[in-house]
Formats: structure tokens, C-alpha cells, sequence
């Protein structure tokens, strides 16, 4: 009961700054929720790309089952990857080459250095370092603490020199990186949209069909007679 | 709604995200994968002269199918063209050896026996059956 007297004894400031620890959660969701739906999006458009690699084949009925649709499908979806992969492997696999010749070059350099070192060759000398193991803690309405703030910054914004490999490939690792993730994402997307036009094009439904016994009945030479179905010839 | 609608399906998307980046992690392993073997393919078809593209030996049969159709299409079509120039064309005057006769300037003679001319059936006329008719047109006009 005492734990939610508090309630009464909020001050305005107190208010304020719940209302804004709401609001930034609401914000951040929001922010997940619609990069989540501009990557669905982005994945929809990119799976229309199998439409156009096998109409030509489903149309003029070369592909005539679901197996066959799926095998197909699969491979062109492959090889269009793989063409279009080319590039940004091309550019990891240089900056893999690179990062490894400098680190085995450069004393005392580390792959994670390039990013952490804020005094020589790492990126972090063009951002503002703080002492992240000491923080300002500071009481949660008495349950529990957490962090407020950080002391004055152990390192500021500098150019080193060294750091010049730092600065120009772990900007080239992002965009190679991205962009192999934007194609695996399309592989992905046109496997599923696959497997959902399999189904779709070769499944076959009696929804629409209704059985009518007189629909072979003939009235011929004063007669009534009864024809037979013609059987499809089995392939 | 709609809008109600995609916040609910973007709000699942966040909470399941987690499991969808794994799912997605190992998918990139596997297209990795993919990309070595395709790697190898195409350089074992680059080597023999040839390139890894989407066109398969399905699409092949696709082109040779469409070849065909062409093929037979410009075949219809010169055999109606041809049977177009064989076929006369039909025509509706009546004609007797080349003179238009219109039908209040042949003799109305019962006992005469005037052969029918039909329009689709010239028939040929002898000269002396000509000569009578011409005369019995130029004896109407003089009266």
C-alpha cells in the first residue's frame, strides 16, 4: 500500500518525465513497426521478379505440374541471385582481403579495434567517447536504480591519420553488407512467392463443379441416347 | 482499418523479430552456400564457352514452340493469298459480247427465242443473232 502512496505524491516534474518515457517507447515501436512494413513491402515487390522468369514457360503450358514449376522456379531464382550477388560479394570479399592485410600490418591492430580504438587507427576517434563501465546511477522511485547520465567524455571528436583505413572500409563493409542483405532477402521472397504460385496455378478444385446427370442426354433419330464421355488420352 | 490493420501486423512483425532474424541468419548461411556453388557453375561454363544465365533448356523450348507457330502462320497466310489470285471475282452487269444491253432495249418478241443471259453465266452469242438484234434497236429508234 505504501509502495503506491507515491502515486499521490508525484511531482510535476515526476509527470513529465513519465509522459516522455512513454512517448519515446510509443516512438520507438512505431519506428520498428514501419521499417517492418517497408521491409515486407520492399520483399513483395521484389518476389513479382519470378512472375516475369517463368510466364513465358507456365503459358505455353512447358511447365506442366507443380514439381516441375518448383524445380524450375528454384533454379532461375538461384542463378538470378547469384548474378546479382556478384557485386557485393566482389567488395566484401576486397574489403575482407584489406581489413585482414592491415591488421596483420599494422601493430597492434585488431577487426575489433577498427571499430572501438577512439586514440589511433579505429573509427571511433571521429565520435565522442564516454566512460560506459561508470556510469551516473540513480534511484527509480525507490525500486531500482538506473543509469542517468555518464561523466565528461574520455575521448572527443579527432582525425587521425592512422585511422584513414577505418574511415573509408568500414563504410564500404556497411554498403556491401546491405546490399547482399537486400538480394538474399529477394532469393527469399521469390522462394516463397514460389511455392504460394505452385499452389496456386496447379492445384485443382471442384468449387464450381456441379454434376449433372442429363448433361449427356441426346435426342437423335427419334431416339433418346445417353453419350458417353470422351476419355482424355493419357499422356 | 487498414491502418489498424498494419500496425497490428507491424507489431506482431516486432515481437516475432527475434525468431525471424534467426530464421533469416541461417537462410543467408544457405544462400551463401548458393552462391559458391552457383560460383563454381559458372565458371565451369565460362571455361567451355558457355554462361550461366536464366534461360533455360525450358525457355528453349518455349522459343523453338513460338518459332513454329510463326512458321505456320505466314504459311496460312500465303496459301490465302495465293487462293485470293486463283478464285475470279463475280460480276453483277449483264453483259452480251461486250455491249451493255439494259432491259427495255431487247426486243419484245414472244415468238422469238432470245436466250437468257444471267449474271454469273455469260453465255456466247452468235454474231447472226447480234445482227437481228441490232437491227430490231435501230428500227424501234426510227420510229
Amino acid at each position: 500500500m505504501n509502495n503506491f502512496m507515491f502515486l499521490l505524491k508525484l511531482t510535476e516534474n515526476d509527470k513529465r518525465m513519465i509522459l516522455m518515457f512513454v512517448l519515446l517507447i510509443i516512438a520507438a515501436l512505431s519506428l520498428l513497426i514501419l521499417l517492418a512494413l517497408l521491409i515486407e513491402k520492399i520483399g513483395k515487390s521484389q518476389a513479382k521478379r519470378i512472375d516475369t522468369l517463368m510466364h513465358d514457360v507456365v503459358v505455353t503450358g512447358v511447365v506442366d505440374s507443380k514439381k516441375k514449376f518448383i524445380r524450375i522456379a528454384l533454379k532461375k531464382s538461384k542463378i538470378y541471385f547469384y548474378r546479382h550477388a556478384r557485386i557485393p560479394m566482389l567488395i566484401l570479399f576486397c574489403w575482407g582481403i584489406a581489413t585482414l592485410v592491415f591488421c596483420l600490418t599494422y601493430p597492434g591492430a585488431t577487426f575489433a579495434g577498427l571499430y572501438t580504438d577512439y586514440e589511433k587507427y579505429g573509427l571511433a576517434t571521429i565520435f565522442t567517447i564516454y566512460d560506459l563501465e561508470n556510469p551516473i546511477m540513480t534511484d527509480f522511485f525507490g525500486w531500482f536504480k538506473i543509469v542517468t547520465g555518464y561523466g565528461d567524455p574520455i575521448s572527443t571528436p579527432h582525425f587521425s591519420v592512422d585511422a584513414l583505413f577505418a574511415y573509408i572500409s568500414i563504410p564500404v563493409f556497411f554498403v556491401g553488407g546491405i546490399w547482399l542483405l537486400i538480394d538474399i532477402q529477394g532469393m527469399l521472397a521469390r522462394t516463397i512467392r514460389t511455392f504460394r504460385l505452385a499452389n496456386k496455378i496447379y492445384s485443382k478444385t471442384l468449387d464450381n463443379v456441379k454434376y449433372n446427370s442429363l448433361a449427356n442426354v441426346r435426342y437423335h433419330d427419334n431416339a433418346i441416347v445417353i453419350e458417353e464421355p470422351q476419355k482424355e488420352e493419357k499422356k | 482499418m487498414k491502418v489498424i490493420k498494419g500496425f497490428l501486423k507491424g507489431l506482431l512483425y516486432v515481437i516475432l523479430s527475434p525468431l525471424i532474424i534467426v530464421g533469416f541468419a541461417l537462410y543467408a548461411v544457405y544462400s551463401l552456400f548458393v552462391f559458391i556453388w552457383e560460383f563454381i557453375v559458372a565458371s565451369i561454363k565460362f571455361f567451355s564457352g558457355k554462361k550461366l544465365t536464366t534461360e533455360l533448356k525450358e525457355d528453349k523450348m518455349v522459343k523453338q514452340l513460338v518459332e513454329e507457330k510463326d512458321k505456320e502462320y505466314q504459311l496460312q497466310k500465303e496459301k490465302e493469298q495465293a487462293q485470293a489470285e486463283i478464285t475470279p471475282q463475280p460480276t453483277s452487269n449483264t453483259t452480251i459480247n461486250n455491249f451493255y444491253i439494259t432491259p427495255d432495249q431487247l426486243p419484245i418478241n414472244q415468238s422469238q427465242n432470245i436466250p437468257s443471259i444471267e449474271n454469273n453465266n455469260v453465255q456466247a452469242i452468235e454474231n447472226k443473232e447480234i445482227l437481228e438484234i441490232e437491227e430490231q434497236i435501230g428500227g424501234d429508234e426510227n420510229e
